[in-house]
């Protein structure tokens, strides 16, 4: 394994809503190396994609990360760090702490390093403003914060009177250069959208919901950023569409060597895109590990359901094996001091009624499950008896 | 149609909300005060009172009789002369505040908390009777426009907006002049604890200050017109959010599962349509309240109401004097609609806070 | 459970392999965005051809499974055929009867039932699910053979029904809100099933649950129509999904389906274009997956209102016909058929263009030039030469502003099959039809 350019180490984020406290996402670890896809695999509510707003700083109120680090490669700027305080928490070797960085700092890494793509086009883009310029936009916060780091600030930190009155009566026309204008319309070209200079000078609303999403992906390729963290990219999509959007990602991560952490509860996208997975449930990662870990051995019971209860292309003959119960319930106040998945488990056992830890499961050196049955085999006799958590 | 889970959601929010406890303790006065006026008011509301002036407080006689010994000259001038001396005495009948009267006097002397507690019956007769009558016309239009949809919603929505095209207040008087002269201009409507008081129906006992009570007015003037004309008025705004909603539900999968059980267009309006649609009507039939509420008071401050035991009137009664220091005589009945107003809100955030089905269910996506 | 139909009971196995639903030429146009204002000024009448002819028979017992993209217009077909929505033409027989001649639809009403796609609004949130249960044995005032109490009647089948499909009659008087996804789509089984109908749509039934609930889902379906001897439509996107629960396949784009087969030959030997493309866009759950080639259909469905004339897939087909006699890559013939296309509905920005040129070099630019630039960007590919003169001229006239001149004259050399006739028959396709 080599130097990962982004570690994650028991990564929190919780919610305080009115009904109570929401562990969406609870002490979540993994590494992703650079140039690698990072699949981040999951069914609803199983706090997937609040980890992917946490990795890029994006979790609003009233959530909020709790605890954990999220460490990103940057040697310049872990040095610069050292250099003002040797002691600093923030830099470990070549890696800075995105969470204990100071805010301005942490906003240009987020502007610039990390870019997003989210599920749903349509809201990402103002409707008023056109596409192009959206783009346009992006590229010219990149551009300045080469030109001069500090001045990412003035357009996306400056507020006042002045401020608005000018960014509302002035057109953005003033703040993007024509140099910004074309490049826009080479990453629309890049994305693959035909006859990208006319494209760019249309208006969200004028685009299908692939065009967009290849849209947002030239937005987000406009800071030309190191990582970048796809939410269900294709899940609003239809499955010819999924298919050129899937290609066109490949495609660029092949050309720029981009890193990509891709959440989806496809697990079709996550064999067609990722080389390593992580398995989310009840905010946890249950399972870790290489593409073929996940597929061919799995450790986790519930990584196995997932496989056995997804319908096969290619094989209509086989009856699928669905996980019993429902999805749980992420309020702290319902959830168990167990193993999460017990309740649903085909081999849940009495040692369960333990939270268990991540255990190294067979296969490559990242594998780890947060099972007992990677330590152990399953033992028929120490089964927990039928219905027996049907009272609770 | 009351279920247990809104029950619990209004008690929550209405223990987590000061500003719906406030609400509910107003309307909760308003309301008792109103029932109760005869047992409540300090004098009658309609007596007129002379006093001799300088503050001093005025003397209970019966409507205007002149002070012993003095003829009165007039009204405005407020004199009256001493048959005997010829010496002119200056009379009073407004004063402010003092242990008689707790709120102070109007210009002819009626006690201003008397007249409050009384036309809070109106206030809030019309603006109860005249919501319900509005949210019968409306909804029901409502709901046919909504749930049909097509070439009938067009025509009966574009009814309805015309409607809307006039000013309310311009709508109401030009509807009062088409009904004034009917018969059914105003009702009087007797007062049960007077009648009860005076004829000895109930032992003395069980009213209480029965001999005070058998002295107040007999009947309380209910305005019928106005109450029509604000129902009139105002049931556009209920058609209108009953369309909305029937539009809106009428699309939703449950209802064309109704349908494809083979459920009658009446059945699904019954079962499905307006028990979903009931929550934004009962949050705007609050609110609608308190708007008829204002808008009686402004027809009757305009002198359109019918009668002059109104929260309106007085405030008219005392216009002239803002400008003479008499201050009290329109700011206690200003208060009163406030009071009113600002409690009727409260009382329809609370409902629209505790019933809002996106705030209980469901709990959001993460 | 028992069947209490009071209807005469005739050995339903015997009927198998029988049509129970015919549908012959359907048409569902719906004429949305027209205003009054529209209507009085007489224009803008250009309806959405969300169905445009379709037809197939359900047999007793089968599933046929309705695949396609979102706006193919698979729901429509659903709820035309239960006349939720009235056809605009076109007929639907049930059990040998024509609806349309149907007066009174109780009867039908009683027998179909549908499955919604959303649990969360397909209940109505007001109303304790015991009660949605028990509404349609209100209806049709169920029992029917009138013994004894109806209420405790009624009160027994709704707990019968709900226990069937894995729920515990202590949860029939909650309300929607207090339950998941898939413990609602169950609720809507039950009362899809109260009456015992023949004939149940499925409309996306799992598309909104989660993988792990979706295979409970189905396979209930599965159970209770062996079990109940239902006859299906299954409507989905998933590929996946209909391979599982479908006995024969018929594949829907825009508005017209393009193919019908058994779910095992559609799946191993898909003849129409479409059809293949749909297959293999479909990302596989296997290890292989990342090395697998595929080749996805370009551009976006066309729209509902102005659908392309012949072949509606010709506009997207990686197989379209070329006219004889021309010798061309399929993949040049794309690139020209794009521009033609983009032609026909006058999208090329030529001011755009014209000023971009203007900017760069001295004085107006010439049609010439103009075309020249318009080529760079509209096709991507090598032409060979004699077509890369044609496209030039019809873009230098296009330059000049006479689109129908360009159309016609590109239209002279490289007007295909696909795009003058409709194609026809099981698998609608040209290329099937010889």
């Amino acid at each position: 394994m080599g130097e990962p350019i982004l570690r994650v180490e028991d990564l929190t984020t919780r919610f305080f809503t009115e009904e109570g406290q929401i562990n969406a996402v609870e002490g979540v670890s993994f590494d992703v190396e650079p140039g690698e896809v990072f699949g981040i695999v999951g069914e609803s509510g199983s706090g997937k994609s609040v980890t992917a707003l946490s990795l890029v700083d994006l979790v609003e109120s009233p959530g909020r990360i709790t605890n954990g680090s999220v460490w990103f490669r940057e040697p310049a700027l872990a040095a610069r760090i050292r250099e003002d305080d040797p002691d600093t928490a923030a830099a470990d070797g070549e890696m800075v702490d995105l969470r204990r960085l100071d805010d301005n700092e942490r906003r240009a890494l987020r502007g610039t390093e990390f870019a997003m793509i989210f599920q749903d086009p349509m809201s990402s883009f103002n409707p008023s403003i056109t596409v192009g310029t959206q783009i346009a936009e992006a590229v010219e916060v990149q551009r300045r914060a080469t030109a001069n780091p500090r001045a990412v600030r003035s357009r996306t930190q400056g507020f006042g009177l002045l401020k608005f009155l000018t960014t509302s009566m002035v057109p953005t026309v003033d703040y993007v250069s024509e140099e910004s204008r074309d490049r826009a319309v080479e990453l629309l070209d890049t994305v693959g959208i035909p006859d990208p200079a006319s494209r760019a000078t249309e208006y969200p609303h004028q685009f299908s919901g692939g065009m967009l999403q290849r849209a947002m992906i030239a937005q987000a390729l406009a800071t030309e950023p190191s990582v970048l963290v796809a939410d269900e990219p294709t899940t609003a999509l239809d499955v010819t569409i999924q298919a050129q959007i899937l290609n066109t990602l490949g495609d660029l991560q092949a050309e720029y060597g981009m890193t990509t952490v891709l959440i989806t509860h496809n697990l079709g996208v996550i064999a067609r895109m990722c080389d390593r997975v992580g398995v989310m449930y009840a905010g946890e990662f249950v399972e870790r590990g290489s593409l073929e870990d996940l597929f061919e051995r799995p450790s986790h019971p519930y990584t196995e359901g997932l496989l056995g209860s997804s319908p096969a292309l290619d094989n209509g003959d086989r009856r699928l094996q669905p996980i019993a119960g429902n999805v749980p319930s992420l309020l702290d106040e319902e959830m168990p001091d167990r193993c999460y998945f017990a309740d649903r488990c085909p081999k849940a056992m009495s040692e369960c009624l333990d939270k268990p830890p991540e255990f190294d499961a067979d296969g490559s050196e990242g594998h780890r499950a947060r099972c007992y049955l990677a330590r152990d085999a399953y033992d028929p006799g120490d089964a927990l008896p039928e219905g027996y958590f049907d009272e609770s | 149609m009351i279920s247990d889970r809104v029950k619990s959601s209004l008690k929550r929010e209405f223990y987590q909300s000061r500003a719906a406890q406030v609400g509910v303790v107003l309307i909760a006065i308003i309301l008792f005060t109103a029932v109760f006026a005869p047992m409540l008011t300090p004098h009658d509301p309609t007596t007129q009172r002379v006093g001799t002036g300088n503050g001093s407080a005025l003397t209970d006689l019966p409507p205007l009789s002149p002070i012993p010994g003095h003829e009165f000259v007039g009204t405005r001038d407020q004199t009256m002369v001493n048959q005997t001396t010829g010496e002119f005495v200056n009379v009073q009948q407004e004063v402010p505040a003092n242990a008689s009267h707790p709120l102070g006097t109007n210009e002819r002397g009626q006690d201003i908390l008397s007249r409050i507690i009384y036309g809070a019956r109106v206030s809030m007769l019309v603006g109860l009777l005249g919501t319900a009558l509005a949210t019968l016309l409306g909804v029901p239009y409502g709901l046919v426009a909504g749930y049909f949809g097509g070439r009938l919603d067009d025509t009966l929505m574009r009814a309805a907006d015309v409607m809307l095209a006039f000013p309310s207040l311009v709508l109401a008087i030009a509807l009062i002049g088409v009904f004034r002269d009917t018969s059914f201009h105003t009702a009087e409507l007797p007062d049960p604890f007077v009648a009860a008081a005076q004829g000895d129906l109930v032992p003395n006992i069980l009213i209480p200050r029965a001999e005070h009570v058998a002295s107040m007015p007999e009947t309380t003037t209910f305005p019928v017109t106005v109450t029509l004309v604000v129902a009139l008025v105002n049931w556009v705004w209920f058609a209108r959010i009953t369309r909305g909603e029937a539009l809106s539900i009428r699309a939703e999968e449950y209802v064309t599962a109704a349908r494809s059980l083979g459920a009658s267009d009446v059945t699904i309006l019954r079962q499905h349509i307006l028990p979903n649609a009931i929550t934004p009507i009962i949050v705007l039939a609050t609110i609608q309240v308190a708007f008829i509420i204002l808008l009686e008071a402004s027809l009757s401050f305009l002198g359109f109401s019918g009668t002059n035991l109104t929260w309106g009137a007085d405030i008219q009664q005392g216009r002239d004097g803002l400008s003479s220091g008499k201050w009290w005589v329109s700011t206690m009945p200003g208060l009163a609609i406030i009071a009113a107003v600002v409690g009727v809100n409260l009382l329809g955030d609370w409902l629209r806070d505790a019933l809002d089905p996106g705030i209980q269910g469901e709990s959001g996506g993460i | 459970m028992s069947r209490d139909t009071p209807s005469v009971e005739t050995a339903p196995t015997d009927r198998h392999g029988e049509a129970l639903v015919s549908v012959r030429d359907l048409e569902k146009h719906y004429d949305t965005g027209v205003s009054l204002l529209d209507r009085l000024l007489g224009g803008g009448s250009n309806p959405v051809r969300a169905v445009d002819g379709v037809s197939f028979d359900i047999n007793r017992g089968e599933t046929l499974g309705l695949v396609g993209e979102s706006g193919c217009g698979k729901s429509t077909v659903g709820q035309t055929i239960l006349r939720l929505e009235s056809p605009t033409a076109g007929s639907v027989s049930f059990d040998g009867d024509p609806l349309a001649e149907r007066g009174d639809l109780t009867g039908f009403r009683r027998n179909a039932q549908i499955l919604f796609q959303d649990p969360f609004s397909s209940l109505d949130p007001r109303m304790p699910v015991g009660e949605s249960v028990r509404q349609p044995l209100e209806i049709h005032d169920w029992p029917w053979d009138g013994q004894g109490n109806p209420a405790e009647r009624r009160h027994e089948r709704v707990a019968e029904l709900i226990e069937r499909v894995g729920l515990s009659t202590t949860q029939l008087d909650r309300y929607p809100g207090e339950f998941s996804g898939g413990q609602l789509q169950r609720i809507g089984i039950a009362r899809a099933l109260a009456l015992d109908p023949d004939f149940v749509v499925l409309d996306e039934p799992t598309s909104a649950l989660d993988v792990s609930v979706q295979a409970q889902v189905l396979n209930l379906l599965a159970d209770l129509q062996s079990e109940f001897d239902l006859t299906y439509l299954f409507i989905s996107h998933d590929l996946g999904v209909i391979r599982y629960i479908c006995d024969r396949i018929a594949v829907m784009y825009l508005g017209e389906i393009v193919e019908t087969a058994p779910a095992e030959q559609l799946f191993t030997d898909p003849r129409h274009p479409y059809t293949e493309a749909l297959l293999e866009s479909v990302p596989r759950v296997d290890l292989q997956e990342r090395e697998r080639d595929i080749d996805p259909l370009a551009g976006d469905v066309p729209s509902p209102r102005n659908p392309p004339s012949g072949c509606r897939f010709r506009t997207r087909c990686p197989a379209v016909i070329p006219p004889d006699g021309l010798d061309i890559e399929q993949e040049s013939f794309r690139a020209i058929t794009d521009v033609r296309d983009r032609i026909a509905d006058r999208e090329i920005a030529v001011e755009t263009t014209r000023d971009a040129l203007a900017e760069t070099t001295e004085g107006e630019p010439g049609e010439e030039r103009v075309a020249a630039r318009l080529y760079d960007r509209l096709v991507d590919v090598e032409l060979p030469e004699p077509e890369r003169r044609r496209v030039q001229e019809g873009l230098q006239a296009v330059a000049a502003g006479e689109w129908d001149r360009a159309a016609e004259h590109l239209r002279e050399r490289y007007e295909s099959v696909c795009e003058t006739d409709h194609p026809t028959g099981q698998v609608s396709c040209h290329l099937f039809e010889q």
